[in-house]
């Protein structure tokens, strides 16, 4: 089963639909049982082993907020005799805390939208937690440049305890148009919501993609990593303003380019993940399909459409 | 596709093997890509060559041209580059149905033995000469549009390494010399460049990610050069197991008219960090080989491309 929607009445029915699609799309359930007032599920498929806890008005731990939703990590291995969220091989901070990415604001009923794809495999869940307003989480595979241990990511709407706020630091480039709220492997918060894994430089863990002040200690960057001059210059600012096409209205997909920090201060290219893209929404509608040649894409706000996230937005590859 | 490598005798041998190249190797006539030599002059000062490409099913008529000259005592060696929508018998090198006029965009070349690599297939070639310790290059064809065929019939381009207007010596340093990959002019928005695309509308479009001869700045062009338009592409090395990433070299557009585009893709060229790195290195992605080429005489990170050699 490559893609399935439906509707969930909070984050323990979100999480148990996750759960089913998975196990439909050949992902094998460890765990499936009760953490507290919630649920939590653990995941396999390979080498590759996935953590999710639905939340009711909790904190992933001591000092952070409450939320409602889903907390999502990655490890090494399973141990069926310790919880969700001390499992072998998490992203944990330098004081060996827990960190996870999370889909929240999951307050009432929402209509979801679930992944599924191979080579490599990624899973990937989209909610519309309120009219008009998208959150996701994502985990699996990069396409790695190279070979070398590590790969796997994962990728949330929110870090740990993270605030959906309008402040001017979460304007990618300074402009309140170009809010990015929840946008997949966005490197421009500080702390981040997406991790990739990777045994480098003599760290072995996951990497926080973000600015600044990398939760775990490692820093990974990716196409919105801001340039030295302002108007904010990235990779991706470059390709959003000059998209969608004047000619045709189409808007190219850009890979979310993932790369490392390196003691020496320079980034190495460790890879992206093969079944999501950044895509300039303007000409889309949220959860729309389109094609580009025998392939099916769905375009999704990263926050809301012309609000909070402004044209960002990003596609997931749909297989049906 | 085909490739061939060698050593040319000096600038106008260098065109003379381009013409044989394109015409007659075994790889593109094999392919039905040969191109097909519409005008071939040769006198004592000059060379002028015309040529039609077919395309990759000889769908395509596709109109390129290379015209050779020299001025001894000011030292250069020249070559213009030049493409047109059509042939005309009677009509100068400068003067073909749709061409590029004023400044065009040129390979610097000098009166002595070459290094050179060509690369082509029916839709565009690639041609990289060092001289001295520098490198020249030039595409001449059809980039990888971003769009359908019937949307953007006919997206040429003709890239060179120097735009000649400040100067045409190999030795001239600043903006004005630089490759297709990464152009600059010594003036912002110049419509002087080294990378000259014809735009779906029927009109020449200059590229340009620096200007200034003393810095050579970087700025936000109405049309960049992407990703050698970002700055940070100085901190990007190897990937972790030592291989060299190839990045897609995009044509953009954001102008002043609200027109904005992603043109395309060029083909078979691409960034690739220059840390570690060197010209003339031979890189293997997914088993095929690609030359490593500076950017003139530059030598720092952010100044290397890749040529695939096949």
């Amino acid at each position: 089963m490559a893609y399935q929607t439906g509707t969930a009445a909070g984050p323990t029915p979100l999480l148990d639909a996750l759960r089913l699609f998975a196990v439909a799309s050949g992902w094998q359930e460890l765990r499936w049982g009760p953490s507290g007032p919630s649920q939590q599920l653990s995941l396999r498929k390979g080498e590759l082993i996935f953590h999710l806890r639905s939340a009711l008005d909790e904190a992933l731990r001591s000092g952070y907020q409450r939320v409602t939703g889903i907390f999502l990590v990655g490890s090494d291995q399973f141990d069926p005799a310790q919880p969700w969220n001390n499992q072998p091989g998490l992203p944990r901070d330098p004081s060996k805390r827990i960190e996870a990415v999370g889909l929240y604001e999951v307050e009432g009923p929402c209509t979801y939208h679930l992944f599924s794809s191979e080579s490599p495999v990624q899973l990937t869940m989209v909610a519309e937690v309120a009219p008009g307003v998208y959150h996701h989480l994502a985990f699996g595979q990069l396409v790695k440049y190279g070979d070398y241990p590590g790969g796997a990511f994962v990728s949330g709407a929110f870090g740990s305890s993270d605030a959906l706020t309008a402040s001017a630091s979460d304007y990618i480039f300074g402009d309140t148009q170009d809010l990015h709220f929840g946008l997949p492997f966005n490197d421009y918060k500080y702390a981040g919501g997406n991790y990739v894994r990777a045994a480098a430089d003599g760290f072995d863990g996951w990497w926080s993609v973000c600015q600044a002040s990398p939760i775990t200690g490692k820093r990974a960057i990716s196409i919105w990593e801001e340039g030295p001059r302002s108007p904010r210059e990235t990779l991706a600012n470059y390709w959003w303003s000059r998209t969608p096409n004047t000619l045709n209205g189409i808007a190219p997909l850009l890979p979310f380019y993932v790369f490392l920090e390196r003691p020496d201060g320079f980034f190495s290219p460790f890879g992206y993940p093969a079944h999501l893209r950044y895509l300039n929404i303007t000409h889309h509608a949220p959860a729309e399909v389109f094609a580009i040649g025998p392939e099916q894409w769905m375009a999704f706000p990263a926050h809301s459409k012309n609000n909070k996230s402004g044209v960002h937005g990003y596609a997931v590859r749909l297989e049906r | 596709m085909a490739f061939e490598s060698g050593t040319a005798t000096d600038y106008r041998n260098l065109l003379e093997r381009l013409r044989v190249f394109l015409t007659q190797h075994p790889a593109l006539v094999a392919a039905g890509q040969q191109w097909t030599e519409l005008r071939w002059v040769s006198d004592a000062a000059t060379q002028e060559l015309l040529l039609r490409a077919p395309g990759l099913a000889g769908a395509d008529d596709i109109y390129c041209g290379v015209r050779s000259y020299e001025n001894p005592t000011s030292g250069y060696y020249m070559w213009d580059l030049n493409g047109s929508i059509g042939f005309s018998q009677v009509d100068t090198f400068y003067a073909q149905p749709g061409c590029l006029t004023g400044w065009l965009p040129m390979m610097s070349l000098w009166n002595d033995a070459t290094p050179y690599w060509f690369v082509a297939n029916g839709r565009r070639a690639v041609v990289v000469a060092k001289v001295s310790t520098l490198y020249q290059a030039a595409y001449l064809g059809f980039i990888l549009p971003y769009t359908a065929p019937g949307q953007y019939p006919y997206p040429l381009l003709i890239g060179g390494s120097m735009t000649g207007q400040r100067g045409r010596r190999y030795s001239v340093t600043g903006p004005n010399h630089r490759h297709f990959v990464d152009p600059g002019e010594d003036v912002q928005n110049a419509s002087s460049t080294a990378t000259m695309l014809r735009g779906p509308a029927g009109a020449w479009l200059p590229f340009q990610n620096t200007y200034s001869p003393t810095t050579e700045s970087r700025y936000d062009s109405a049309r960049p050069v992407w990703p050698g338009s970002y700055a940070y592409l100085s901190v990007f090395r190897e990937a972790l197991d030592g291989t060299y990433v190839l990045m897609p070299i995009v044509l953009s557009q954001g102008n002043s008219a609200g027109d904005h585009d992603l043109f395309g893709e060029l083909d078979g060229v691409y960034q690739v960090s220059g840390f570690n790195n060197a010209a003339g290195n031979l890189i293997q992605v997914n088993g095929v080989d690609h030359l490593v080429v500076q950017n003139v005489f530059r030598t720092s990170v952010r100044d290397y491309w890749a040529l695939r050699l096949a």
